[in-house]
């Protein structure tokens, strides 16, 4: 490759890091939490620390969710209804629905009952499992700013650029046998750097072209397929629609006894054996009706298995060719469970979290070498007091993510507000808590010590979370270890365990730069890259 | 169209062109390369002699890869005015094709 190649490509790689590095160690290290959605969510609610009841003792639910459902949608037409069984991370009955009201406004409506009496289990405002979830997938992008849509977009965005990033560094690398290989730790502080970058960076590469297409996928094609589509269309969204989908069934008028949720729960899948775990109706209680029974998937690339079945006489439906299940379907449907690690089980989980955290630490470094290049290095053409605040920046977004992703465990368990206003505190214990390490290290002005100790203090507050659990819900990890619902004792253990690594690790990295390399040194280093 | 709107869009169109003048790899990677994507993908769907249900699919997965593969090729080419001009030209003709073929159903 000739040199001015070789440069332009290497400015590419340096310019999509820097313009969008900060963005995507954001959503790098949300994503680790995120990860453990369903552990943390179970954590959060100590509703949830019950164990699945076996089938017998469940209580029959038919009467209660076709009242809820009347009396909650008043007869109105609905446009979604949604029950699910009791499992592992939500054991309990949920009902879902969506209508519209007499002033034609989109309302929408659920429920969750006790899987043994059927009694109304109140519903805990969403909070720390949700905003760590979707903060990862649309950085809770606020309504008045376009809503979740434009995070969600943001998002993929993050993706292609983390995919060009990638292609760009591969291309950057041309010695990329040797530099897997190269430490040198006795060198000056950038090389240490610039070697983690690179090595880490190769070692992980197959999970970050991986994380990268799949993020990608999940964010931008919300848009930018549609865009396409409705392009290909000529903004005929509906015929779009149902080439895609199939058009929509309409309802006869003739009424039908439709099976009861107690019924289809006997609806086994007929290769598996599984019994469903979600139904979805259309035209509910129309000779018309459909219901897609949802199961557990026999294969873990995908995230459910559905059969559709007639509402009214639990026919399998089979001539719908929309319903067809083609290489190009299972394709997508493997795309979430490959990005969020839910294939494997939780030793997956834990590996796709160190990768994940990798990547964060690349994105990290990437930006530090950018600074760090153009303060000591023949780069820079502005102040060294200007490369300085920009570093105490760089360092404060970065460690006091940490602080904020811990500090919202704290607000979990000592909100007192009103439950609709839980997601809302948790926001803003997030955004105080990054301001605040972004203020220390303003302040501090050695991003050396800001590092060592806003990693001590994420790693203090990870250690004292099960303290935290076990002082107000009384769900010690160790007695709750030896009882039949072990999940919210395995996240105390492991947030113990995160606490005591990153407190290790902290305690190892040095105060302040240790060694003096010279602008000019450093600069004739540079070009290594 | 109103000529408020024509006003905006003329500023818009001059606001590109003077951009695309000024800086051509870095508008055809932030600005070109997504237009030639959308219209080269929305072409490929109407073109490609396969099952529309799964066609839709695929151009969705192949959409990333398209855009990133056009964002790259900005700071390939020897030439900035050589990837600008390809990338419209290949929106250009997309843009006929998506314009003459009938949408399937």
């Amino acid at each position: 490759m000739d040199r001015a190649r070789h440069l332009r490509n290497y400015d590419l790689h340096s310019w999509t890091g820097i313009t969008l590095g900060l963005i995507v160690y954001v959503v790098a290290l949300t994503g680790c939490f995120a990860l453990f959605d369903n552990e943390i969510r179970t954590w959060e609610d100590p509703a949830l620390r019950v164990s699945v009841p076996a089938v017998a003792e469940q209580a029959p639910m038919d009467e209660v969710f076709t009242t809820w459902m009347e009396e909650t949608s008043g007869g109105a037409e609905l446009e979604f209804l949604r029950f699910d069984y009791p499992s592992t991370y939500a054991p309990y009955y949920m009902g879902m629905m969506q209508f519209h009201d007499e002033n034609d406004e989109h309302v929408f409506e659920e429920q969750r009952w006790d899987a043994r009496t059927g009694a109304p289990i109140s519903m805990r405002g969403d909070g720390l499992g949700i905003w760590l979830l979707d903060f990862h997938r649309d950085f809770m992008w606020p309504d008045g700013l376009g809503g979740r849509t434009v995070g969600r977009s943001l998002v993929g965005i993050v993706g292609i650029i983390l995919m060009l990033a990638i292609l760009s560094g591969i291309i950057a690398h041309t010695k990329i046998r040797e530099e897997a290989y190269s430490m040198r730790l006795k060198r000056s502080q950038r090389l240490k750097w610039q070697d983690s970058h690179k090595v880490v960076g190769i070692w992980g590469l197959p999970f970050y072209v991986m994380i990268a297409f799949t993020g990608a996928f999940l964010g931008v094609v919300v848009i930018v397929s549609q865009l396409i589509a409705a392009i290909a269309f000529k903004g005929d969204l509906e015929t779009l629609v149902d080439a895609v989908l199939g058009p929509g069934k309409t309802p006869t008028g003739e009424q039908v006894q439709m099976l009861t949720v107690d019924e289809l729960r006997a609806f086994q899948h007929p290769e598996s054996g599984e019994a469903p775990a979600m139904l979805i109706f259309a035209n509910y209680g129309d000779a018309a009706a459909e219901i897609d029974v949802y199961y557990t998937p026999d294969t873990e690339l995908t995230t459910f298995e559905v059969l559709a079945i007639s509402g009214a006489t639990g026919e399998p439906i089979t001539d719908d060719p929309y319903r067809e299940i083609t290489p190009a379907n299972r394709v997508t449907n493997s795309i979430a469970p490959l990005h969020y690690g839910t294939f494997g089980g939780i030793w997956l989980k834990l590996l796709y979290f160190v990768l994940g955290l990798s990547l964060a630490v690349i994105t990290a470094l990437g930006c530090m070498m950018w600074i760090e290049r153009r303060k000591h290095g023949n780069e820079g053409t502005k102040s060294e007091g200007f490369y300085n605040r920009l570093g105490h920046l760089n360092t404060g977004v970065i460690m006091g993510l940490p602080v904020a992703a811990m500090a919202i465990f704290y607000l979990d368990k000592l909100y007192f507000g009103a439950e609709a206003g839980r997601l809302a505190a948790t926001g803003w214990t997030y955004f105080a808590a990054w301001f605040a390490g972004l203020g220390y290290a303003l302040v501090r002005r050695n991003d050396y010590a800001t590092t060592r100790e806003l990693l001590m203090a994420s790693g203090a507050l990870a250690l004292f979370i099960p303290v935290l659990n076990g002082a107000v819900t009384g769900g010690w990890f160790i007695s709750a270890l030896a009882s039949d619902h072990t999940v919210s004792a395995w996240v105390d253990v492991s947030m113990a365990v995160l606490g005591l690594s990153t407190i290790a690790v902290a305690y190892v990295l040095p105060q302040s730069r240790s060694d003096k390399v010279s602008r000019r040194a450093e600069a004739e280093l540079a070009p290594a890259e | 169209m109103s000529p408020i709107i024509l006003g905006i869009l003329g500023v818009v169109l001059a606001l590109i062109g003077f951009f695309t003048w000024k800086a051509p790899r870095l508008t055809s990677v932030i600005l070109w390369a997504l237009i030639a994507s959308m219209l080269f993908s929305a072409a490929l769907l109407l073109t490609l002699p396969l099952e529309f249900k799964s066609l839709a699919l695929w151009m969705a997965l192949a959409v990333p890869i398209i855009w990133v593969a056009f964002q790259f090729w900005c700071y390939w080419d020897k030439r900035g005015w050589r990837v600008t001009a390809g990338l419209i030209t290949i929106s250009i003709l997309s843009g006929a094709v998506v314009f003459t073929t009938p949408p399937p159903v």
